[in-house]
This record gives structure tokens, sequence and C-alpha cells, in this order.
């Protein structure tokens, strides 16, 4: 079994690619990994949902770059 | 007022390489597709909503006008949320601790269906977001990077001006301490 924190970074597309490539395969061959790949997998779409942009209002569009102040102090 | 078609094929970094030669309808452009997203993660990061409006322009026009200083290996959004991230620490070590705000889905118009896995795990959103609040601001940050703005590792790192492995360490490490919180353990 590979740690949580390794099925975390591959799941959450963190790692380099040989990391990943490494522990696809390993997932691929161990049960164990592939049911905690899937769970934490879920979680990542509950993180996604919960955090993910909202669209900002169309009515408040950026002003022209000649017309911005500078941000108040 | 000229129409802009915000679906244009165009990615982002063609329209930044329009704006190196001198196409001031392509910086328009760029500026209305990736505004909605910088002004929600300032809002989210800023408690005063006109302080995260000017910081959400001022860091388009940072952007803009120190664009020799942009590595076009990373998107140019994570250029963008770089910029806001240095405005946010700025403000912050000059105003205290900045407080953030729960944004519910309401503030927001949607002019998407809202998915039914969304609809059932409303709660479980709502719960997750107040813990993210709760999170010390560096992890905060990287989390709505990744989650919120969908930048990978690389561009979170890039974004915070931190190393790639010293990112995937705040990522991880923020999500370990949601799962502590929030009962878990994948």
């Amino acid at each position: 079994m590979r740690s949580l924190d390794d099925l975390t970074m591959y799941v959450y597309g963190l790692l380099d690619e040989s990391a990943e490539l490494e522990i696809r395969d390993h997932a691929t061959r161990c049960e164990g990994c592939r049911a905690q790949v899937d769970r934490i997998a879920a979680e990542h779409r509950l993180l996604e949902n919960a955090l993910r942009s909202k669209t900002a209002p169309a009515a408040a569009p950026p002003p022209r770059p000649e017309k911005r102040g500078r941000l108040r102090r | 007022m000229q129409r802009v078609n915000l679906l244009a094929t165009e990615t982002d970094e063609d329209l930044v390489r329009q704006v190196r030669l001198g196409d001031p309808e392509a910086e328009r452009l760029l500026t209305l597709r990736l505004y909605p997203g910088v002004l929600s993660l300032s809002s989210r990061l800023l408690q005063d909503p006109e302080i995260a409006r000017d910081s959400a322009q001022e860091a388009f026009l940072r952007a803009f006008t120190k664009l020799h200083q942009y590595d076009d290996r990373h998107r140019f959004s994570a250029w963008v949320f770089r910029i806001l991230v240095n405005l946010v620490r700025d403000l912050h070590r000059r105003k205290g601790r900045v407080i953030t705000i729960e944004l519910e889905p309401d503030d927001w118009p949607c002019h998407e269906p809202i998915p039914v896995d969304a609809l059932i795990r409303e709660e479980d959103a709502r719960r997750v977001r107040a813990e993210v609040d709760r999170l010390p601001d560096s992890s905060r940050v990287a989390l709505l990077l990744h989650f919120q703005q969908g930048l990978n590792g690389r561009e979170v790192a890039y974004a915070l001006g931190i190393s790639h492995v010293a990112a995937r360490l705040k990522i991880s490490r923020a999500v370990a301490k949601l799962r502590q919180r929030m009962g878990g353990g994948a």
C-alpha cells in the first residue's frame, strides 16, 4: 500500500510525471490502493464543488486600463 | 459598445502573444475572460468588496504593465493570481490580518444547471467552505488556487512564489487538516 499522502498527491495531480506513472502502475495491481484512490477522487470532487469559482456579475466589468485608478492605500 | 467574443478559440496564451504585439483588443478580451475568477478569489481573501475589486483591477494593471516579467511556461492566469496574492500580502502587512468572507452560492449568479450531486452535497460543501476559511492564510490561498481556480501544483507554486515541492506540501497538509476537522481520512 502507498501512503495516503502519496495517493492524495497522485489524485490531485500534484506529482511529477515519473512519480505519477509509478503510482498509476502500482494502483493497477493493488486493490487497496485502487479503493483508496476512488475515495480520494470523491473527496477531490467534493472540495472542487464546494470551492469552485462562481461567475462574477456581468454588470461589473473591469474598467479599461487607462481608466483604472491605483489601488487605494 | 463593441462586443467581444469570450468564446473565441484563442487560448489565453495566444492572446498574450497578441498583447505583446500591441493588440489592445486582445488585452481587453483576456481581462474580461479572467476577471470573474480573479475577483472571486480577491473577494474570498479580502473583507471589503471595494478593496477586493480595486485589488483585482490592480492585479490586471500590473500583469500587463509587467508583462515582460511573465514566465510563459505557466498559464497567464497563474501570473495574474501571483500578482493578486502579492497585493493581498501587502495589504495584509499594512493592515494586519486579512479576514476572509464566506461567499454563499447565491452571491454570484450562476448560469449553469445545478447538478443533482451538488444539491445532495450542499450541506457538506458549506461545511468545507467554513473549514477552509479557518485554515491559515497561506494554506487557504493554495487550496483556493487549486480547487477554485483550477491551477495545478506548478502553477500554484508560481502564483505563490514558492517551489513546486513546497506548494505540494501546502496543499496536502491543508487537505490533511481538513480531513482531521471533518472526521475523514479518505
